[in-house]
C-alpha cells in the first residue's frame, strides 16, 4: 500500500511516515504543493494525504488538478483550518475526508484504513480474538466456551473493538459508534464503560485481550 | 491615540460654516435696513423737489394768466429770481401750443436743448413726477414738463419745462453713499468676527468632547466625559458616549482577564511537560522510563489539545462564526443516548442518574450541540455532587420552546460563585472527595451554544441541597432571534 504525504511542516511530515511505515504503508513525502501535484500524477498510490496551507500552490488546487487529470485516488485532506465552509469546499473538490490539526494519530490511522477498505466493512457472523468468539446474529459472546452476560451497549462495544482487532480505537471513535455521542467529554465516562466490559470480559480469565493504550484508547487483541 | 491618527476630514469645519453663515445673514440684513433707509431718503427728497417744482409750475400759471403782457414779470421771476439763486437753482422754458419757446431762462436751451426734455404730462392729475437729467453741461437737474391751461380771458395752452439743479443734493447723497459703504465694510467685518466667537463658543464643548475622546486609550478607559456644564444635546450626546466607553471597559477587562486565564491554563500542562521531559533526559533511563513519559506528554498534550479546541470554539461562537447545521431532532432519543453513556460513570460514583423526555419531543436544532449542551451540564451536574445524591434530567415542550432541566442534589454554588460560573476557567470549588479536573470551559461553552440557538440558560442553587440547570431552547429556528452568520 503507498501513500504520498503532502506535507511541508518537517516534524508532521516525519512522523507521518515513520507512523505510517510501522502500520505497514509505504510512504513517500512531497514538501511543495508542485511537488506533491508531480508526485501524484506520474507515481502510483492508493492514498494521497493533502495539507492545505502549502508552498507554491495549495492543497485545493494541487487536489483539483488531480481531479482534472481524471485520477480518483482517495484524497484526505490535513489542515489547521476547520471552518464549516473550508471542510465543504474540500469535500466539493473531491477529497474523501478531512482532519483537523491538531488530530490523534490513531484517528488519522483510523481514516486511512476506511478510505482504503473501499465499500462496506465486512459483515461477518463470527468474529474471533484469540479464544473470543462473537456471534453477531445471536447476540452472543463466548470465552473459551463460556457465555459472557454482556448487556446490549457492551456486547455492541466489544464486537466494535474485534472488529478492528489490532487497531487502537479512540474514545472519541468509540462514543460515536456506541452512544451516537458526537462531541469530546473530559470525564472517564468511556473507561468506566470499558472497566464493566473487561470485568466480564478478561477479569475471570488469566489472558487478557483488552488493552488500553494510555493516552490514544482501546485495543483488542491476543498478546503474547 | 495620537491626533495624528485621526484623518483630518475633508471639507470645511462647523466653526467655518457656521461663521460664513452668521456672516452672511447678519451682514444680509444690515445690507437691506441700510438700503431701504437709503431708497427712503432718496424717495422723499424727489418728492421735495416736486413739490417745490410744482410750486413754481403755479407761479408761472398764476403768471401766464395775463400773459402777455405779464412777460417782464414772467422773465423777471425765472431770469432774476430763479437761476441767480444760489441753492435751489430753477431753469424754465415756456412754450405755447404750437410748441414755440415764448420765454426761457438764460442758458435754458444750452443746458436743455427743447428736444431732449421729456414730454409734457397733464397737470390736473395730483402732483406731478419730475424726472432725473443731466444737462448738456453735465449738471444733475430734476426735470419737469407739464401742460397748463388757461381759460381767462380766452383758452391758451402752455407747456412749461422746468428744472431743478440738484448738483448739490446729488453731492450730499454721495458722500452718504460713500458713508454707507464704511459702515458695511465695517459691519461685514464685524458680522464675520462676531459669527465666528459665537460659533467657536457654541462648538468649544465639542471640542472639548472631542480631545477627551482622542485622550482615551486602552490604558485610560477609566477616563469619562464630564457632563456638567454641557448643553442638553451635548450631555446626552456624552452619557452616550459614556455609556460606550462603560461597555468597552468591560468587555476590554473580560478579554484581558480571559487571555491572562487561558495564559494561565495552558502553563500547567506545558510546565508539566517541559519538567517531565527535562528530568527524563538528564540521564540515560530504561524504556521501561520512557514509555511512561511518552504516555504522560500524550496526556498533557492531549488536554492541550482540548483547551485549543474548546477556546477556537467558544471564540468562534462569540463572534457567531459557527454555522449551525441544524435538523429535525428526537430531543427525547438524545437523552435516552446521553442517559446510556453517563449511566455507568454515575453508577461508579455511586450517584443516581435519571431521565424523563416524553415520546415525539422533537425541535429544530443542531443535534451534535444540544449533546454537547446538555452533555456538559449532566457533566457539571456529576463532578458536583457527592455519594448517595442523585441527578435528574427532565425535557419538556412548552409554548414553542424546549426545556431541559438538570438538577442535582449536590453542595449547591454559594450566591458569589453563581454569577461568574459561566466565564471561561472559572470552577467552584467540589466537594466531591476525588474532584475531576476539568477544563473549567463546561459552562461557557453551554452558554454559547444556547446563544447560538437563540436560547437561554439559567442556573439557580441552594448551598446544601442541590443546583438546578435550565436550557430553554426555540423549537423552531423562526423563533430565534436574528443572528449574524459570517460566510
Amino acid at each position: 500500500m503507498k501513500i504520498l504525504v503532502v506535507e511541508d511542516e518537517t516534524k508532521t511530515a516525519a512522523y507521518l511516515r515513520k507512523g505510517l511505515t510501522e502500520n505497514g504503508f509505504a510512504v513517500d513525502v512531497a514538501a511543495t504543493g508542485v511537488d506533491g501535484l508531480h508526485c501524484a500524477s506520474e507515481g502510483d498510490y492508493q492514498l494521497v494525504i493533502l495539507d492545505v496551507l502549502l508552498p507554491e500552490r495549495d492543497g485545493w488546487s494541487v487536489l483539483s488538478e488531480i481531479r482534472k487529470q481524471g485520477k480518483h485516488t482517495p484524497v484526505l485532506f490535513l489542515t489547521a483550518r476547520d471552518s464549516v465552509q473550508d471542510k465543504v469546499k474540500g469535500l466539493q473538490l473531491g477529497a474523501d475526508d478531512y482532519l483537523v490539526k491538531p488530530f490523534a494519530f490513531s484517528e488519522l490511522l483510523a481514516r486511512i484504513r476506511a478510505l482504503l477498505r473501499r465499500g462496506p466493512a465486512r459483515n461477518v457472523e463470527e468474529i474471533c480474538v484469540g479464544d473470543l468468539v462473537i456471534d453477531t446474529v445471536r447476540h452472543k459472546a463466548t470465552r473459551n466456551g463460556d457465555a459472557l452476560d454482556l448487556t446490549p451497549k457492551e456486547f455492541g462495544l466489544l464486537t466494535l473493538l474485534a472488529r478492528h482487532s489490532g487497531e487502537v480505537l479512540s474514545r472519541t471513535t468509540i462514543a460515536e459508534t456506541i452512544w451516537d455521542i458526537n462531541f469530546d467529554t473530559d470525564t472517564n465516562v468511556i473507561d468506566v464503560h470499558v472497566r464493566r466490559l473487561r470485568s466480564k470480559l478478561d477479569d475471570p480469565f488469566p489472558r487478557k485481550l483488552l488493552h488500553t493504550v494510555r493516552g490514544v484508547g482501546y485495543i483488542l487483541e491476543e498478546r503474547g | 491615540m495620537s491626533k495624528q491618527g485621526i484623518p483630518r476630514p475633508k471639507g470645511w469645519t462647523l466653526a467655518t460654516r457656521l461663521t460664513i453663515w452668521y456672516a452672511i445673514s447678519a451682514f444680509l440684513l444690515v445690507i437691506l435696513a441700510t438700503g431701504f433707509l437709503y431708497w427712503a431718503l432718496v424717495s422723499n427728497l424727489n418728492r421735495e423737489d416736486d413739490q417745490f417744482l410744482s410750486d413754481e409750475v403755479h407761479v408761472l400759471r398764476v403768471l401766464l394768466a395775463d400773459w402777455p403782457t405779464s412777460s417782464a414779470a414772467v422773465n423777471r421771476e425765472i431770469n432774476s429770481e430763479w437761476v441767480t439763486r444760489q441753492y435751489a437753482q430753477v431753469f424754465a422754458r415756456i412754450l405755447d401750443s404750437r410748441g414755440q419757446a415764448l420765454i426761457a431762462s438764460r442758458g435754458m436751451s444750452t443746458k436743455f436743448p427743447p428736444q431732449r426734455f421729456p414730454s409734457a404730462t397733464n397737470s390736473s392729475t395730483g402732483l406731478p413726477r419730475g424726472m432725473d437729467m443731466r444737462s448738456s453741461t453735465g449738471e444733475r437737474f430734476r426735470a419737469l414738463a407739464t401742460r397748463v391751461s388757461v381759460d381767462s380771458p380766452s383758452h391758451r395752452e402752455y407747456t412749461i419745462q422746468i428744472a431743478l439743479n440738484r448738483s448739490r443734493e446729488e453731492d450730499a447723497l454721495s458722500k452718504y453713499r460713500w458713508d454707507l459703504g464704511i459702515v458695511l465694510s465695517v459691519m461685514l467685518f464685524l458680522c464675520v468676527g462676531f459669527g465666528y466667537e459665537i460659533a467657536r463658543r457654541g462648538i468649544s464643548p465639542v471640542k472639548k468632547i472631542s480631545h477627551i475622546a482622542a485622550r482615551i486609550g486602552s490604558a485610560t478607559l477609566h477616563e469619562r466625559i464630564p457632563q456638567a456644564g454641557l448643553p442638553a444635546e451635548l450631555a446626552s450626546l456624552a452619557a452616550t458616549f459614556n455609556a460606550m466607553l462603560d461597555r468597552l471597559e468591560e468587555s476590554f477587562a473580560r478579554l484581558s482577564r480571559f487571555s491572562a486565564d487561558i495564559a494561565h491554563e495552558l502553563r500547567t500542562p506545558v510546565t508539566n511537560l517541559r519538567g517531565e521531559i527535562e528530568v527524563m533526559l538528564a540521564k540515560p533511563r530504561s524504556s521501561q522510563e520512557y514509555r511512561q513519559l511518552f504516555d504522560s506528554s500524550l496526556e498533557e498534550v492531549n488536554r492541550l489539545s482540548r483547551i485549543v479546541d474548546s477556546l477556537l470554539f467558544l471564540a468562534r461562537a462569540e463572534s457567531l462564526q459557527v454555522q449551525l447545521r441544524t435538523e429535525t431532532t428526537d430531543a427525547g432519543r438524545e437523552i435516552r443516548s446521553l442517559h446510556d453513556f453517563y449511566e455507568a460513570a454515575c453508577g461508579q460514583a455511586e450517584v443516581t442518574l435519571t431521565c424523563h423526555a416524553p415520546e415525539g419531543l422533537t425541535a429544530e436544532i443542531d443535534r451534535t450541540l444540544f449533546q454537547r449542551a446538555v452533555g456538559n451540564v449532566i457533566e457539571n451536574a456529576m463532578a458536583h455532587t457527592p455519594k448517595g445524591g442523585s441527578v435528574s434530567v427532565v425535557a419538556a415542550a412548552n409554548n414553542g420552546r424546549l426545556t431541559v432541566q438538570v438538577s442535582d442534589t449536590g453542595c449547591g454554588i454559594p450566591e458569589a460563585d453563581l454569577a461568574r460560573v459561566f466565564e471561561p476557567f472559572y470552577r467552584v470549588d467540589s466537594c466531591r472527595s476525588t474532584p475531576s479536573r476539568g477544563l473549567g470551559l463546561g459552562l461557557s461553552i453551554v452558554r454559547s451554544i444556547m446563544k447560538l440557538h437563540g436560547g437561554t440558560v439559567e442556573i439557580s442553587s441552594a448551598v446544601g441541597q442541590g443546583t438546578t440547570a435550565l436550557l430553554t431552547f426555540p423549537t423552531h429556528p423562526l423563533l430565534r432571534k436574528p443572528q449574524i452568520t459570517n460566510s
